[in-house]
């Protein structure tokens, strides 16, 4: 093989490998689900957001700011919400200023009045 | 042989003073007043208020939602999620531009702890034909406002247009051409555009405490205003 092969070779390994910056894979989900919000779309994003702030955490990342949140309103949307609050809790540890919107979450999600 | 040195020495003094101009042009160091004022703020959590649309096309404003985290993340800000935010609005009645901007920005700190509120009008996103081309435009204007003060932060306007179609090549290259225009301008994806056009117009957004050029350009807002003490009466020396 020759060296040229080879590099190319490793050039296609590489960038297939390569599942691209996570804030434009969401950025891709949130638009698919926006355009054509049904419960297969829904259910999706749910699934997306829950694994990009696992795989964060497990490369010893913090997820971007909001995320969590919004995997919170997604699995509530999903009939998960058994599992929201934990990403909620999640949210504010990563990120302490958002105390105030995760309160806020937390009484959307119990039913509660909202702007207290 | 006289005119001859003559008109060399004149070429090197205009050289000389084309080299001067540039070299003391490029030392005018920049006007940091903004920056400073901004980060007397510190802004650090922004929220996205319902876009206001002004164009023709009526799912403008909910595509545009899914671009406009992203380069405010990138910049450095917490960027409260949007769609939670929204639905927060929702259920408070207050789902549209009309109604949600009329609300005080500093209740968006109190209930939401925004220290900033971002409104976006978009005034362009459409396609305008030519016989053997199309145009897609998307234009936006953006404005954020601190939220304990209600004062403008930072305002800037971008627009971003593709164009396809218009190549010639006889009458087979008409064809192609027209069927080109007509595709592209019904498959284009107006939303990769918006997103180019957020990008571009947050390069003027000072860095945010969460980008990594923040404490830097922070310092170097500060040796500017060293370097430029203000008078007395408060003005720029």
């Amino acid at each position: 093989m020759s060296g040229r092969s080879r590099a190319l070779l490793i050039l296609v390994a590489v960038f297939s490998g390569c599942r691209g910056d996570v804030l434009q894979r969401y950025e891709t989900s949130l638009y698919t689900v926006l355009r054509e919000p049904s419960p297969e779309h829904t259910s999706e994003h749910a699934e997306f957001l829950r694994e990009a702030i696992l795989e964060a955490e497990a490369e010893g990342r913090k997820p971007p700011p909001g995320i969590c949140i919004e995997c919170a309103l997604y699995l509530d949307r999903t009939d998960r919400s058994g599992e929201a609050r934990e990403f909620l809790d999640r949210e504010l540890r990563y990120y302490p200023e958002s105390a105030e919107i995760v309160a806020v979450m937390i009484r959307m999600l119990a039913g509660e009045a909202l702007l207290k | 042989m006289t005119a001859s040195i003559n008109a060399s020495g004149k070429v090197c003094r205009i050289g000389l003073v084309v080299f001067g101009a540039l070299l003391f042009g490029g030392c005018v160091s920049p006007d940091y007043s903004f920056a400073e004022k901004y980060y007397e703020r510190e802004p650090r959590t922004v929220v996205v208020l319902p876009i206001r649309n002004e164009s023709t096309d009526a799912e403008a404003s909910r595509y545009f939602l899914a671009t406009i985290a992203r380069p405010f993340v990138q910049r450095g800000y917490y960027v409260l999620p949007i769609e939670s935010t929204l639905e927060v609005f929702s259920r408070e009645g207050l789902n549209t531009a009309g109604s949600a901007w009329g609300m005080k920005p500093q209740l968006l700190q109190k209930y939401l702890g925004a220290d900033a509120a971002l409104y976006v009008t978009i005034t362009k996103w459409d396609t305008s034909y030519a016989v053997l081309a199309s145009n897609v435009t998307v234009s936006m204007d953006y404005r954020l406002v601190d939220c304990h003060t209600g004062e403008d932060l930072w305002t800037a306007r971008a627009t971003r247009t593709r164009s396809s179609g218009g190549s010639g090549g006889g009458l087979i290259g008409l064809f192609v051409s027209v069927v080109d225009a007509a595709i592209s301008a019904a498959v284009t994806d107006y939303v990769p555009l918006a997103a180019e056009a957020n990008t571009g117009a947050l390069q003027s957004l000072p860095p945010g405490a969460y980008n990594e050029r923040y404490a830097e350009y922070k310092k170097k807002v500060t040796d500017w205003r060293k370097a430029n003490p203000k008078t007395e009466g408060g003005s720029e020396k």
